[in-house]
């Protein structure tokens, strides 16, 4: 097997703490379905650690997710839509091969057809990679505020193991340079090459996966011990320097093997796991844990991300909360969307997944 | 007829290698023997191969022997694929046996050689199943813990042994699992742990499973009065039977026993001039834990019905009166079905030359060794009696 190994180091003005986040905002379906209803189905949920997940209606999808948590976040940061400069609009499973869908979500919120819009695709990293791209468009000076958006319903065959924790999220985050309530003081990527052992080909309907266990563990050790302690040798921090740390969410349990073979206790990472009441929210999953950390989180902790994605690579921020986030006051946090819920049968949930 | 010795042995460790397929570990597991002749041999001298490999994941189903001999260098000698289930190298290693013997030739290489976890599990499952009965047992829903399950059932049913004697055998074969570097499995377990944990196959939870698991083993052999030029500690085959039984569980008038095994022993222990009290160390063949207790019984350890019992008063222990397994077994050292037979060969041969790796799970004095590979359900059963020099 030929490993490509690309290294793509970050530099520039960013990495001290010049850009960060200004506001964000999430948006989770109401809809939710128990792993009950997976084992009278099938007698079996195949997605440990997940207790229940957000299911996208009829009516949604990958883009009017997006919309909704662009406008939470825009509203957030108190910035009015015609100041965003760029929309990079991020999903694992977009209803679109092809067509632009940041500019639906760009002209839906509001912002000036005079924008950098770019979608992101192809794998669950996509969410942490338009971050990257939108801190380095602020950090470049192209622009003042950048919207990040990540939105997924990703779906697979019904008959499919992988299908039991495929959840729905949303999540933006409004990138600039003044006022931040968190910057971002480090960045690492790392991409070798890797059969993807969750992929689709083009044209395909449903998600898939290889499920071959060890090959999946080795791809994803080797990754993240690459990624993330090159990240702490470049910021020269260490596990115990951060509050949380969030990691790919596929179930319940991998981020936490993950998390303590690079050396993070499991209350570090407990707390992020959104996935086991939303389930796999795809390139959402990061972002979305990042913001649920961000409403409880305190000035001047620290905050390890670090996603995956099939085939393969990682993108890694270390960040650090500031004074500001305190200020805000009056927004719909993540815990709102989470207890804003109504229960669906098996039979429904297939209806909305238009599986019948 | 010629005797023959065992000159140099080497194993892999047997785990989950996602970067290793079976070129790589038959390679591995290849040079390591090399290196263990301890007067040197060059690889040249070896005139004959006999492979084992079942061909899990259908890899490489077609002239597996040629592309292992491609592997090691050795293109150009003759060379089979020896496929019995699970007894596949034990019987590789008996028909190396058998071509010196004959005099055809000199020095042989036996070895196996699996790789199994690099197909998705539902994948695997099939796998597991082929060496069954095809029509009745496995187009019938019959899985290899199933049948196995049967068995388990019907000893406790006619025997009085209990769920509690089969994670004996688990816990035992953990504790020596976990001080074996080759090992699969690594660590302890409790017999809570074992009890209370996920059924597979009733009686059998999966601590009562062998696991599966990527390896391979080659044991270099030569006519025993040349032995000497090539090592100071030749290990010699004092004796081998095999046998094979009804393939299918529902044909056989008594499934708590395997009668190739009986078989098998029987010829062994003749061959040896030996009785089943002389063995001082054993490696059987415990792919699941009622599997080992049935081996007690059929291999003469205990009398028939009372393998429960063995297990019970720590008789198969390290340090008891008849250790068995002290690699840590299928369950514990792993079972890549190939690699197998001349995995328990390799084991023999340390304990034999007080070589074994940690020191704690040297069987000391050991002077005769036994290994019992089964195919299966027990449709094939091998056994080779090795003595030291």
């Amino acid at each position: 097997m030929v490993q490509l190994l690309f290294t793509y180091l970050g530099e520039g003005d960013f990495m001290e703490g010049k850009c960060g986040i200004v506001g964000y905002g999430v948006y989770i379906p109401r809809f939710r379905i128990k792993s009950e209803e997976y084992v009278k189905a099938w007698g079996i949920f195949a997605a440990p650690g997940v207790k229940e997940k957000a299911v996208a209606g009829f009516d949604e999808d990958p883009i009017t997710m997006a919309i909704e948590a662009s406008m939470n976040a825009i509203n957030y940061a108190g910035i009015d839509a015609t100041d965003i400069n760029c929309v990079y609009f991020a999903s694992s499973h977009p209803p679109y091969a092809e067509k632009l869908m940041s500019s639906t979500i760009s002209t839906a919120i509001g912002a000036p057809s005079n924008i950098a819009t770019s979608d992101f695709t192809s794998s669950t990293k996509a969410g942490t990679a338009a971050m990257l791209a939108a801190l380095d468009f602020v950090a470049s000076g192209r622009g003042d505020f950048a919207l990040v958006v990540a939105a997924d319903s990703p779906y697979a065959d019904f008959k499919d193991f992988i299908e039991h924790r495929l959840g729905s999220g949303a999540v933006a985050f409004i990138i600039g340079k003044e006022d931040l309530i968190a910057f971002i003081e480090g960045i690492h990527s790392v991409s070798m090459e890797f059969f993807g052992e969750r992929f689709r080909k083009s044209g395909e309907k449903f998600l898939r996966d290889l499920a071959i266990r060890s090959y999946a563990k080795y791809a994803l050790n080797k990754i993240y011990i690459t990624c993330v302690s090159e990240l702490f040798r470049k910021v020269n921090r260490k596990p115990d320097d951060y509050k949380y740390a969030v990691f790919q969410q596929f179930d319940g349990r991998t981020p936490l093997e993950v998390a303590l073979r690079l050396g993070f206790k499991p209350e570090q990472v407990t707390p992020t796991l959104l996935c086991t009441k939303i389930g796999d929210t795809g390139s959402a999953s990061c972002l979305i844990s990042l913001a649920s950390i961000l409403d409880a989180v305190n000035p001047n902790e620290r905050i390890l991300v670090a996603s995956y994605g099939a085939g393969a690579g990682s993108d890694a921020l270390s960040i650090v909360v500031t004074e500001n986030i305190k200020k805000k006051k009056d927004f719909l946090t993540v815990g709102d969307y989470l207890e804003d819920k109504e229960y669906v049968d098996y039979l429904t949930y297939l209806k909305f997944k238009r599986g019948i | 007829m010629y005797k023959v010795a065992i000159i140099g042995v080497g194993q892999t460790r047997f785990g989950e290698f996602a970067d290793k397929g079976v070129k790589e570990l038959f390679v591995e597991a290849f040079l390591e023997a090399i290196n263990d002749v301890d007067k040197g041999i060059d690889p040249k001298e070896i005139e004959e191969a006999y492979i084992g490999n079942l061909g899990v994941g259908g890899i490489q189903l077609g002239n597996f022997s040629s592309m292992a001999v491609d592997q090691i260098g050795l293109h150009g000698i003759p060379a089979t694929r020896v496929e019995n289930a699970c007894a596949s190298s034990g019987f590789a290693f008996r028909s190396a046996v058998m071509a010196i013997m004959s005099g055809v030739c000199d020095v042989v290489l036996a070895g196996g050689v699996e790789k199994m976890t690099d197909i998705p599990r539902d994948k695997l499952r099939y796998w597991l199943g082929v060496s069954g009965d095809t029509e009745w047992e496995r187009l019938a829903g019959m899985t290899f813990p199933g049948v196995y399950a049967l068995m388990a059932l019907r000893h406790m049913h006619q025997y009085g042994t209990k769920r509690e004697h089969l994670a004996m055998v688990a816990v035992k074969n953990h504790k020596n699992g976990a001080q074996n570097p080759k090992a699969h499995f690594q660590r302890e377990t409790t017999l809570e742990r074992a009890l209370n944990s996920p059924m597979v196959a009733y009686p059998l939870t999966i601590f009562d499973c062998c696991p599966v698991s990527d390896g391979a083993s080659v044991a270099i052999l030569c006519r025993a009065d040349l032995a000497k030029k090539y090592t100071d500690t030749p290990i010699y085959v004092a004796g081998f039977g095999a046998g094979t039984d009804r393939l299918s569980l529902f044909e056989r008038e008594d499934f708590t026993t395997l009668m190739s095994s009986v078989l098998a022993a029987k010829q062994a222990y003749k061959m040896a001039g030996i009785e089943p009290k002389d063995v001082d160390v054993a490696e059987v063949h415990d792919c699941f834990t009622i599997a080992e207790i049935i081996a007690y019984e059929d291999l003469g350890f205990c009398k028939k019905g009372e393998g429960a019992k063995l297990i019970e008063e720590g008789e198969t222990e390290i340090g008891g009166r008849i250790p068995v397994n002290p690699s840590g077994g299928l369950k514990a050292k792993g079972h890549p079905i190939g690699a197998t037979g001349t995995g328990q060969i390799y084991e023999i041969v340390k304990q034999l030359r007080d070589e074994a790796e940690k020191r704690s799970r040297q069987v000391s004095g050991a002077e005769i060794g036994l290994t019992h590979n089964v195919g299966g359900s027990g449709g094939t059963a091998v056994v080779h009696i090795l003595r030291r020099g």
